[in-house]
């Protein structure tokens, strides 16, 4: 009996080791350093309630269900490091300027901005973990991006930049600033 | 020579019971709450607009790994009596609960002309453009680019937020040890050169 408590004590030993594992963390020294030429022009702040049920399967007993709501802060402005030779063109007092189109140049998803609301665990169910939570976090974001083009932030981020342009083209002494941008290239997905 | 037989059986018996419980709790447990759900589709709000005039001319990529470790403390007599405890002791170096993060970044340099607080001066063969400190415009840190590379034991959102913001901290913190302001002024003068149309010399300084 003894030596059937220890077997016993031993294997259920090595399956609940087998669970989690202990990893050492990767070093992390390599950065990069980019020159780059964005003039960001318009900034929206967004939010989302990321909202989920989780039945489970057949086998699972009790439910689990999450609300979180996140805030988004995201630019757009136009890559003047797309601008050609001949995007600008002057003739006597007047300056043609062609800018390539708008594009979102930042999204930041603050962390601290990000909040479970309500977290419901019934039955046998684990608790949401952080892993899960961050995967939930990522689809809301991308639904963010997607739903971005959507909004007028690209076209007001397209006039604000011609604003921009003329006030600082009209300082430099120009008297007509005319600002044009390029039509977005189709993509095909 | 009796004993040892059913000390050999049991151990068999054991095994197999062992291996089954493990492949059951690993094909049909384990795996499903780790399959990641989809979120349900609802709409985004947009809470303000606002006009910006950012010129970023320097960006900083950069990844920081925090890790955090929380250990077993203390050595009484129940603690015997807790299997997942004893095994943390003896094969996990004693770790109760571990969190390590991997947060990729982005830091962006350059000028916040929003204030219109820029100022241009002709003179008779001179330009003169005077332009306000760079500064760090941006951390952009995001879910997608913050990985949870392990998690073992509970850990509550605060803990992880911390960790998070400790983490753009340091992004910050690297980034500013390169003393980048240098570059950005460098590469704005760059940048204007290539947008201005002038036969007279323009000359380009900062705000000290």
């Amino acid at each position: 009996m003894r030596y059937t408590l220890f077997i016993f004590l031993f294997i259920s030993g090595l399956i609940s080791s087998c669970g989690e594992e202990t990893k050492e963390p990767p070093k992390a020294d390599v950065y990069e350093i980019k020159n780059i030429g964005l003039l960001s022009t318009s900034e929206y702040t967004v939010g989302k309630i990321i909202k989920l049920t989780d039945d489970g399967e057949w086998y699972a007993v009790g439910d689990r269900k999450i609300l979180m709501s996140c805030k988004a802060k995201i630019k757009a402005g136009v890559d003047l490091k797309k601008l050609r030779e001949g995007d600008i063109t002057v003739s006597g007092n007047t300056i043609t300027i062609l800018l390539p189109p708008a594009e979102m140049t930042s999204f930041v998803m603050e962390p601290k901005l990000t909040h479970t609301e309500m977290e419901s665990v019934s039955g046998l169910r684990d608790r949401f973990s952080q892993s899960e939570k961050n995967n939930y976090m990522r689809q809301a974001e991308n639904a963010i991006k997607r739903d971005m083009n959507e909004t007028k932030i690209l076209k007001d981020a397209e006039n604000n930049a011609a604003m921009f342009l003329e006030d600082f083209y009209e300082q430099m002494g120009f008297e007509k600033v005319i600002v044009k941008h390029k039509k977005a290239e189709l993509k095909n997905e | 020579m009796n004993d040892l037989v059913r000390l050999l059986k049991n151990l068999v018996v054991l095994l197999i019971i062992g291996g089954v419980v493990y492949l059951i709790y690993h094909f049909f447990f384990k795996g499903g709450e780790e399959e990641y759900l989809k979120i349900d589709d609802t709409p985004i709000h947009v809470e303000s607009i606002r006009s910006i005039a950012e010129i970023s001319t320097v960006n900083y990529k950069d990844e920081v790994v925090m890790d955090s470790v929380v250990r077993w403390k203390g050595n009484s007599t129940w603690s015997w009596f807790d299997s997942q405890r004893m095994v943390d002791k003896y094969l996990n170096s004693n770790i109760k609960r571990r969190l390590t993060i991997i947060v990729r970044g982005e830091v962006r340099y350059g000028f916040d002309l929003s204030e219109s607080n820029f100022e241009i001066r002709q003179g008779k063969d001179s330009v003169f453009i005077q332009l306000p400190k760079p500064k760090v415009l941006d951390v952009v840190v995001s879910p997608s680019k913050t990985e949870i590379f392990q998690e073992q034991g509970k850990w509550t959102d605060g803990e992880r937020k911390s960790m998070e913001v400790r983490a753009k901290a340091k992004l910050v913190k690297n980034a500013k040890s390169l003393n980048l302001n240098s570059k950005t002024e460098k590469n704005m003068r760059r940048l204007m050169m290539q947008m201005i149309r002038t036969d007279k010399t323009v000359i380009i300084s900062f705000d000290k």
